[in-house]
């Protein structure tokens, strides 16, 4: 096989995967902010992290993760499940992109700690923007002045976008969330899943990526649904990032367009306690018939939080990805929530 | 007086032309002359070492079972024959065993950084490695295979177990020890700490060096700023971002703002490179003091700066427009302030650059059609004569 032809078939075997493996639920409408991602076997690019511990920017360090993406929390002020992942890093500590692109956008508002660099990346490294854009919030972009980062500019791995801005309102850290829109205030900017960057990562670092995530890479197997599903926080005691799972997945479903929500008394079973990946027989769970459609959103519920030490109403995260401050019972009231949110299976 | 005007036009035409021939047969001279290997190389003492690029992180997301979520390949570091040991860490109320990777070579054994493995290292003089791991940073002893306690457990009235105050009514986790720098002189151990939280509340942290002939551990200087490195003086440089740059005494009485606003830096034993204007980039003498401005060959604005181990050389990735994704490679010898411009190997984009010498430049490029990435040895004292 020649080298042409040999790089057709590759990029079409790569096209191939990438489309069987991750798609976006752009047509769902959750009321706001979080646009679904689906997929586990693809990512999106592999990206390197923000923060490096050499001085050349090429040695990556894994910060722990505060706080997830879709992460139930309860705060004074920020948002509700968390629209992005909190990376520990020091007050003043360089941000780096994660990937090559173009800037989009830059916010210098420090005096709120809200400064943020909005990135268009470059995800198949043929040196063009590919509209996967990434926001960088909590930071002091580099140069406020006449010298520094600037709309339109390019940037590879290696350019330092600013640095970690000192507590004002929030503890130092770096927000980094993956928007649809390359300017923040545009009206229709949803937020997606940030594990599609670092799939390759390891067991001892990011899990595949899932440490970004509250809930990630759904996969189906016949009528099995996988999830991995973590309440993985910092544990002030032992001093150390810990991965301690949540209690328990419900699954709230109904069978065909017309029918009524309610909840399986089956959950999900933990399948691997080191990656923490979870899965559920959707047709055991939901006793449907093969061919029948069943409409099936879930609930991973945190066994503690330290945002929520004293609170036990709202340690509830939902897949799909739900904003806002979302009732774990969607169809309380009306199943129109549920219904937008759910995702359908045919039984097999 | 057209005549003269036509004159000048084509003496000018004809100096750019060769000016411009000249710069491409440098260039090709350049990717040419430079061994290529493929992925990503850096170096860490010397020690030629493949960190994981993007093929390597791809071969690891399709080797995920999508049943278990576990990985069959890991995207790591590697090195010729690496090879591996684990190390137990009973202390602070851990018990772990941490595995690291390293190289014999001739009797001397050079432990990896492995990032991937979930800590990061900082070789200390004695052949010992300060193991940053849990929020805290040990000794490891690779040749005993044993992690112990590096830090003092209390500073102060600040014990190592206290805990401070957070929004929610839970303690937040507190930082005893981390990103650590070693002095040239091998005496001084600079970190990182919010053991001052307990105290304060304030979580921006602090900078600490430890003495490594009394063990004693002090506060220098505030906040987690980037360590741009040190000076035969003993003394360290912080990026403030945009508050510029300080040189800080490692004693932490006295210190000095040698730039005051944001710039684009390096740091070499020697010398200070800077650029806080496109168009130029400023070098500083640190034992004299004196600066010099550089201009010409196209330099334009800096994506970044990486500085030779002894500080003789310092390369810069340009962009000759900021917009583009086009960068050039601009060398500048530290001591005469010459300088040299090369465009980027055909096809392909460079990712960054590092030094696994004083005369050795790797050169990380990205493939712009495959994607694939390899990294260019290049001999300084051969290439620019």
């Amino acid at each position: 096989m020649n080298k042409n032809l040999r790089r057709k078939v590759q990029l079409t075997m790569a096209a191939l995967l990438l489309l069987s493996a991750v798609s976006s639920a752009s047509a769902a409408d959750y009321g706001a902010r979080f646009l679904q991602q689906y997929g586990v076997k693809a990512s999106i690019a592999p990206a390197m992290t923000p923060s490096r511990s050499d001085a050349d920017g090429l040695l990556e360090r894994y910060a722990p993760i505060e706080s997830k993406t879709n992460q139930p929390r309860n705060v004074v002020s920020g948002t509700n499940p968390h629209n992005g992942s909190d990376m520990a890093m020091a007050s003043g500590e360089r941000v780096y992109a994660i990937l090559p692109g173009k800037i989009t956008e830059i916010k210098s508002n420090t005096s709120a700690q809200l400064g943020s660099v909005i990135i268009d990346h470059d995800t198949d490294g043929d040196g063009n923007p590919d509209g996967v854009y990434v926001q960088y919030v909590h930071i002091d972009p580099a140069g406020s002045g006449s010298y520094g980062i600037a709309v339109g500019d390019y940037v590879t791995e290696t350019t330092v976008i600013g640095t970690v801005d000192r507590a004002k309102r929030y503890n130092p850290h770096l927000h980094i969330q993956q928007v649809s829109r390359g300017k923040s205030n545009s009206a229709d900017i949803q937020t997606m899943p940030m594990y599609l960057f670092y799939r390759h990562t390891s067991l001892e670092t990011w899990n595949a990526g899932s440490d970004l995530d509250y809930i990630s890479a759904d996969w189906q197997k016949g009528n099995v649904l996988y999830l991995t599903a973590y309440a993985a926080t910092d544990n002030p005691q032992s001093n150390r990032y810990d991965r301690n799972r949540p209690v328990e997945i419900q699954l709230h479903y109904k069978i065909g367009a017309t029918g009524k929500w309610k909840m399986s008394s089956t959950k999900f079973r933990l399948s691997n306690a080191n990656t923490m990946r979870y899965q559920i027989d959707l047709k055991q769970a939901t006793g449907a018939s093969k061919g029948q459609k069943v409409y099936v959103y879930a609930a991973a519920i945190r066994a503690n939080d330290p945002t929520f030490p004293n609170k036990a109403n709202y340690r509830h995260g939902l897949w799909p990805q739900f904003y806002k401050q979302p009732d774990r019972v969607l169809y309380a009231g009306s199943s129109v929530r549920a219904d937008a949110a759910s995702r359908v299976f045919t039984i097999q | 007086m057209r005549n003269k005007t036509s004159w000048k036009v084509f003496s000018l035409t004809a100096l750019m032309l060769i000016l411009a021939a000249s710069v491409a047969l440098a260039d090709s001279d350049l990717w040419t002359q430079a061994s290529k290997k493929s992925g990503r190389l850096i170096a860490t003492q010397g020690v030629e070492v493949k960190i994981p690029g993007r093929d390597e992180k791809q071969q690891a997301v399709t080797s995920i079972d999508p049943v278990t979520g576990i990985s069959a390949k890991r995207a790591g570091t590697i090195s010729n024959s690496t090879r591996t040991f684990t190390a137990k860490l009973t202390a602070d109320g851990l018990n772990d065993t941490l595995t690291f990777r390293y190289i014999d070579s001739a009797g001397k054994m050079t432990v990896l950084p492995s990032p991937d493995l979930g800590y990061d290292i900082v070789t200390l003089p004695d052949g010992n490695v300060l193991v940053e791991y849990a929020a805290s940073i040990y000794k490891l002893n690779p040749q005993k295979r044993t992690l112990s306690l590096f830090l003092n457990s209390q500073t102060g009235n600040i014990r190592k177990t206290q805990r401070g105050p957070i929004s929610g009514g839970s303690a937040k986790m507190v930082v005893w020890g981390q990103r650590a720098s070693i002095s040239p002189d091998g005496t001084q151990l600079l970190y990182w700490t919010t053991r001052n939280i307990v105290a304060t509340g304030n979580e921006d942290g602090e900078n600490w060096i430890k003495d490594l002939r009394t063990g004693a551990e002090r506060k220098v200087y505030g906040a987690g700023y980037t360590v741009l490195g040190w000076d035969q003086k003993n003394r360290f440089y912080l990026d403030l971002g945009d508050l510029g740059i300080v040189q800080v005494d490692s004693s932490g009485k006295a210190s000095a703002q040698l730039v005051s606003e944001y710039s684009v830096s390096a740091l070499s034993a020697n010398h200070l490179m800077y650029q806080t204007a496109d168009g130029s980039v400023n070098i500083r003498n640190l034992s004299t003091g004196q600066k010099k401005v550089i201009r010409g060959s196209g330099l334009n604005h800096l994506r970044s700066i990486s500085s030779s181990e002894n500080g003789a050389w310092f390369a810069l990735l340009n962009a000759p427009n900021r917009s583009s994704r086009v960068s050039t490679l601009i060398v500048v010898d530290a001591n005469t302030s010459e300088i040299h411009k090369f465009d980027e190997p055909a096809g392909s984009s460079i990712i960054g650059m590092s030094w696994q010498d004083s005369e050795t430049l790797l050169v990380q490029v990205r493939n712009r059609e495959s994607a694939h990435e390899s990294t260019y040895v290049v001999d300084m004292s051969k290439e620019v004569k």
